[in-house]
């Protein structure tokens, strides 16, 4: 994270971020429609910074592209507005337009295959509003942020940037107008307690303080150009240079052939050496995609091409002082090029220019905390990597959902929108993915429609009716494992479909709740299920990448897992292991693992495992490891017949479809099979169907008549009506097979045998006897369908025939025929 | 002129007989078949319900045919179209959960989002799936796997694949349809019991319940052409009259009643009818532009041919008489395995007493010849473990023979120039 970080914002691009905030229209609005688009030459394509940006957001596509600076532009005053790497900027809010948050764009890139999937990574800042007034220290300066330290979702639609802001790590006066979209950022946040910046950057360098005085001269020069340098042939053809997007560059480009040269000459020098050193390698990138600038302007500027935010930002007047042209920049820029170590201090200072000058004087390390100069980004990579070792705070999840809500509002604009090239994807995840659906979702309109949505399994119920008790025990379990910071073990098992995964899922929401209201110890939750994994081993990693978010070799994470266990001073976590008998290998260490651990001293891990088997410690563990799973065992029994009643009948509460007589008979018959609450859901879901389509029927709900039906489909088994439709010497083979087992008063026949009574009977018949090889073709295809069973191999004849059926089964099958 | 037309007729009937078009209209006993799977599908597609469901029926009686016929029907649907991914397996084809999960992935198009890197482990291409596959919602397109000879995906270890359909189906996510093809009526049996839990018992049985009458309705249609299926062209319509009247014909023929009578006995799948016709419409040409009773005699023929028959005629005198010998053991010993020296001394007793034809062979060629049987698979070693039976010596190992007393006679009846003792001696086993 950090070098990505770092290599996103180079210098030059730092240069122009600075130049863009500069030019920020007062129309940009959030009550204005506005169309997004990339600015075409940003895009990095420098290959060691793709990667290393890759990384940032987990993913490994081809088809992102990076840009640096994005173009906003309003449809109704038709004023551009450029928001570019390291920006600060306002994000649209789900509350309402007026309110937003504050963020600053980390990287931004595309992620489709058009242009529209726009993305930005950013980091947020905390408003003082949004910070509880409990927490809020007893200094609060005007317009001061916080820095979000606690892990939040940093992936957001790039749609939803609305304008764009300041965010210093200078103080302003209190005289200070125009302060409305300049934030002051000097502490971090991390949902618990305030930190200094400052102190937090105390490993950085601080720049020596002879320097400041230099410092505010080059400020003063600086300021100077800026008024002058506008028609000076050097900065026209640094315009040309760095702002490939005007539209001026190509006349501009010819006059820059001699700077050319001897920039590339720079460049050769420096992207000679890749050391690993942090300074050089970001020497390095900050040369390396001026290279592609250049070339990319060329081709741009024949195609024209050409998003003229340059003509822009002079059609445009600046509206206050701190729009200046961004040519200062670029010279500044352009000089940064030449002397390696200067433009640093020239683009703080122009940034610094816009505040009062004094406040250099404060302290210089506050400076790098905003984080304008390359220097700064190595001490705020130490910040960020701050966060990741952090523990994640459970209370401060309300953050990451942010980002979520953030497409409706994406979704607001669009629908504003009228620009049809302009497609919005509401993606928030860079993982894998189904892509939406493109056509909307029918909605359940008629009463069958609705209950059958009930019906399905999938269906959440509010409650879980039939459970309370099993609810209960693991709750109080658990609850009181966290609260006490022990840890401990829990086996439920019981047959398919007894609710034994929904309980645990209800358990893990009333916890997650109880953690939010009352103040319950955060935990961390993990969970693994053994059929989702290819072999037991896997399970480590599966751990391991929930609990760290690190990936690892199976053995590799079983010693870091143990490691980790081991100290002392963490969250308790909850690992519940599904289907657990899928872990089980010969050595049974990964069982052996899971149920020790939470017997370390400072572990503080509760295992809960959710088998089907009751008896599964007994029978497939070995002692050292059931006894180490204790005896906390909660057993799931099948459910009743007035339980799965109840299951029902709460589902269809307020739907008149489905008879209580037919609820009975469903919750009867599977209570009898199997006490399998998802097949009883089957049933009466088909039940329902089948009652859909029939249209003699004149009540408008199922009735027995289509539950027995239904009960009919599932259960029966169809070996009966497969032999009654099989093809004539299909039956004479069978009533054979029935015949030599009679005659041999055995269970088992050769196909030989067989075939001598087959031509027999045949013959009885009256019909010709068909020949061996025909027969044999007969017999393979009773075969294929399993009514009987053949044994495999190249026994020809002498092969082994059993029948898959009672042959009582066979001769009421073909009693008919027979008669 | 006919020449092109015929080619054309041809073509249309090849493509039916080979199954690459699917038939205007499915049969009367898989219509309800239909409509029942169009429907779910359309839930799918509409109200993104998940749904499993598995077609079970004898093999060739049209599971597949019906199912490409109503995904065909739901494609259709713009709705559907836009929407509907569809993934297509095969139990054959994908042996193992890794092979389907990369197949998955692929028909997916999924391999884009994390480029062009090659999965490196089974592992890790699952979670990669199931994250895709669980990150899903409503609002996910709808995907439909079809899985083929589903009873083979079933021996997969753990049955890991269909446990996490099936499972995705029942948790709301991703809106799936898992519909399994299988010929296998004790399917169910194969699925673990957790796998049976999340499976919705949703099953369709497909038969083949039609008549004689029906049967040779079907082989009408397998080779008639209805106009409009190709231009209308004036010297087309009269070809296709022409053509017609003679399909018409011959399914009025008493010849090829009687031979389709015979494969209706054996097997009503359609595969058995379409095989029948292969040798007939491949045969056609300028010379021979119509199907003639003949030709689907002739095919009859060597579809209903005796293998081993076959075989019998080409072996040599000494190869017979080594088999007839063989069967009068079978028969005497009430189907005992028997052994070459066993056969030498059958063999002796027939050529030394009765035969005036046969050379005496030296114990060396008959071994020889005896061998050459064995080659051919008219016998084999008796023992169905086959351990220790290679220790034993050649000349005293156990062995059956494969060839049915009808399979002879029906093979001696054939052989050219047979010598009338050897007739004989066959017929009856008394020397």
């Amino acid at each position: 994270m950090s070098t990505v970080r770092k290599s996103s914002r180079n210098k030059e691009q730092v240069k122009k971020e600075t130049a863009a905030q500069k030019t920020q229209p007062a129309a940009f609005d959030e009550e204005s429609d506005v169309v997004y688009s990339w600015e075409k030459s940003s895009e990095i394509t420098n290959s060691h910074e793709i990667k290393k940006f890759k990384s940032l957001i987990n993913t490994d596509s081809k088809s992102l592209r990076l840009y640096r600076t994005i173009v906003l532009t309003n449809l109704d005053t038709s004023a551009h507005l450029k928001v570019s790497v390291g920006d600060g900027v306002h994000i649209a809010s789900e509350d309402g337009d007026n309110d937003f948050y504050i963020a600053r764009v980390e990287a931004m890139y595309a992620s489709g295959p058009k242009s529209s999937d726009m993305s930005a990574i950013v980091s947020w800042y905390f408003k003082a509003s949004e910070i509880p007034k409990s927490k809020l220290p007893k200094q609060l300066l005007p317009n001061e942020v916080f820095l979000c330290t606690a892990k939040a979702e940093m992936d957001v639609d790039a749609e939803t940037i609305i304008n764009k802001c300041h965010i210093s790590n200078t103080p302003m006066q209190q005289n200070d107008e125009k302060t409305e979209k300049i934030y002051f950022c000097g502490k971090s946040f991390d949902g618990k307690r305030f930190k200094n910046i400052k102190e937090a950057q105390s490993g950085s360098p601080a720049p020596p303080p002879e320097k400041k005085e230099t410092r505010r001269e080059i400020l003063k020069k600086s300021d100077y150009v800026v008024k002058t340098t506008m028609t000076s042939p050097v900065s026209a053809s640094s315009v040309g240079m760095f702002d490939v997007s005007s539209a001026a560059m190509d006349i501009l480009h010819n006059d820059d052939d001699s700077d050319a040269a001897s920039f590339s000459d720079e460049e050769n020098e420096l992207e000679k050496p890749q050391l690993p050193t942090m300074m050089k390698s970001d020497e390095v990138k900050d040369v390396a995609p001026l290279k592609v600038d250049k070339r990319s302007l060329n081709v741009l500027s024949k195609k024209t091409l050409v998003v003229t935010m340059r003509k822009m930002n002079l059609a445009t007047p600046p509206p206050d002082k701190e729009n200046q042209p961004p040519d200062m920049v670029r010279r500044s820029s352009r000089l940064s090029d030449k002397k390696l170590v200067l433009p640093v201090k020239i683009q703080q200072t122009a940034k610094l220019s816009d505040y009062d000058s004094d406040d250099l004087s404060d302290d210089l390390n506050d400076i790098d905390a905003v984080s304008e100069s390359s220097d700064d980004v190595t001490s705020e990579d130490d910040n960020g990597d701050d966060v990741t070792d952090e523990e994640s705070d459970e209370r401060l999840a309300k953050r990451p959902k942010r980002g979520k809500n953030m497409t409706s509002k994406a979704r607001q604009l669009r629908q504003r929108n009228d620009v049809t090239s302009f497609v919005t994807k509401t993606r928030k995840k860079r993982s894998p993915h189904i892509q939406p659906r493109k056509t909307p979702l029918k909605a359940a309109s008629s009463r069958f429609e609705k209950a059958r949505e009930n019906l399905h399994v999938s269906a959440v119920p509010d409650a879980l009716p039939c459970r309370e008790n099993e609810f209960q025990t693991i709750y109080s379990f658990i609850e009181g494992k966290i609260s006490s910071g022990t840890g401990g073990c829990m086996y439920i098992s019981g047959v398919p479909g007894t609710g034994k995964t929904a309980t645990m899922t209800e358990v893990l929401s009333s916890l997650q709740r109880a953690v939010d209201d009352d103040g319950l110890e955060a935990f961390d939750y993990v969970e693994i299920n053994g059929m989702r994994l290819t072999e037991p081993h896997q399970a480590y990693v599966s751990i391991l990448k929930q609990l760290t978010g690190t990936k690892a070799t199976a053995d590799h994470a079983a010693q870091l897992l143990t490691k980790h266990f081991n100290q002392r001073g963490k969250k308790t976590t909850l690992l519940v292991v599904d289907e657990l008998d899928l872990l089980w290998t010969k050595k049974q260490d990964v069982m052996y693992h899971i149920f020790d651990w939470p017997s370390h001293r400072h572990a503080r891990l509760i295992v809960v495992a959710i088998a089907n088997t009751m008896d599964l410690p007994e029978r497939l563990m070995m002692n050292r490891v059931s006894s180490r799973l204790g005896l906390t065992r909660l057993s799931f029994l099948p459910y009743t017949f007035k339980q799965l009643q109840e299951i029902i009948t709460t589902r269809l509460r307020g739907l008149e479809a489905f008879d209580a007589d037919a609820v009975q008979l469903v919750a009867r018959k599977v209570a009898a099979v199997s006490g399998d609450a998802r097949r009883c859901l089957d049933v009466c879901r088909r039940a329902i169907e089948i009652a859909e389509k029939d249209k003699r029927s004149t009540k408008a709900s199922a009735s027995i008549e289509h539950v027995h039906t239904s009960l009919q489909e599932m259960f029966a088994s169809p070996m009966v009506k497969l032999i009654r439709h099989s093809s004539t010497h299909e039956k004479i083979f069978l009533r054979s097979v029935v015949a030599e087992f009679r005659r041999s008063g055995l269970e088992e026949a050769t196909v030989g045998l067989v075939l001598q009574h087959h031509v027999a009977l045949a013959k009885l018949e009256g019909l010709p006897p068909p020949n061996v090889t025909s027969l044999i073709k007969v017999c393979n295809q009773l075969a294929a369908s399993r009514v009987v069973l053949l044994e495999t191999g190249r026994h020809d004849i002498y092969a082994r025939i059993r029948l898959n059926v009672s042959v009582d089964d066979v001769l009421f099958a073909l009693s008919d025929y027979a008669s | 002129m006919t020449g092109t037309l015929l080619v054309q007729a041809q073509d249309i009937v090849k493509r039916r007989l080979c199954g690459n078009s699917l038939p205007v209209q499915l049969f009367s006993n898989l219509q309800s078949a239909e409509t029942d799977i169009y429907n779910l599908l359309k839930r799918t597609v509409e109200y993104a319900e998940s749904n499993s469901l598995l077609i079970i029926g004898p093999k060739s009686c049209g599971k597949s045919t019906l199912i490409k016929k109503v995904v065909s029907r739901v494609k259709k649907n713009e709705n559907a179209t836009k929407n509907l991914l569809v993934v297509n397996l095969n139990g054959y084809m994908q042996t193992d959960d890794r092979i389907a999960l990369d197949e998955i992935t692929r028909q997916l198009q999924l391999e884009n989002t994390i480029g062009d890197k090659v999965f490196g482990s089974f592992a890790e291409t699952l979670s990669f799936l199931l994250q895709a596959l669980r990150t899903g919602s409503n609002e996910s397109q709808p995907i439909l796997f079809l899985l083929e000879e589903f009873d083979l995906f079933a021996q997969h270890k753990n049955q890991t694949l269909l446990y996490n359909l099936f499972d995705i189906a029942q948790a709301g996510l991703t809106p799936l349809a898992v519909i399994g093809v299988t010929c296998r009526i004790d399917v169910m049996e194969l699925l673990e019991k957790r796998v049976k839990s999340r499976f919705s018992h949703r099953q369709i049985f497909i038969c083949n319940t039609w008549t004689f009458k029906e049967y040779v309705g079907a082989f009408k249609d397998c080779l008639q052409i209805k106009v409009e299926e190709k231009k209308k062209k004036a010297k087309w319509k009269i070809f296709l009259a022409k053509w017609n009247k003679n399909i018409d014909m011959l399914s009025e023929d008493l010849t090829v009643l009687e031979i389709l009578e015979k494969q209706f006995l054996i097997s009503q799948g359609l595969s058995g009818l379409q095989k029948l016709l292969m040798y007939p419409v491949w045969l056609l040409s300028n010379q021979h532009p119509l199907i003639t009773p003949a030709d689907i005699e002739e095919s009859a023929k060597s579809l209903f041919a005796d293998s081993k028959a076959n075989i019998l005629h080409g072996v040599s005198v000494l190869e017979l008489c080594l088999i007839i010998s063989m069967n009068h053991l079978m028969i005497i010993h009430d189907n005992q395995p028997f052994n070459f020296h066993m056969v030498y001394n059958e063999f002796l007793k027939f050529s030394q007493k009765k035969s005036h034809i046969l050379h005496n062979y030296s114990k060396a060629v008959v071994l020889k010849a005896f061998e050459h049987l064995i080659e051919l698979e008219l016998l084999k070693t008796r023992d169905h473990s086959g351990i220790g039976i290679s220790k034993i010596q050649k000349e005293y190992q156990p062995m059956v023979l494969l060839v049915e007393n009808s399979q002879l006679l029906e093979a001696i009846g054939k052989y050219p120039g047979c010598p009338t003792d050897v007739k004989q001696w066959a017929q009856s086993s008394i020397v």
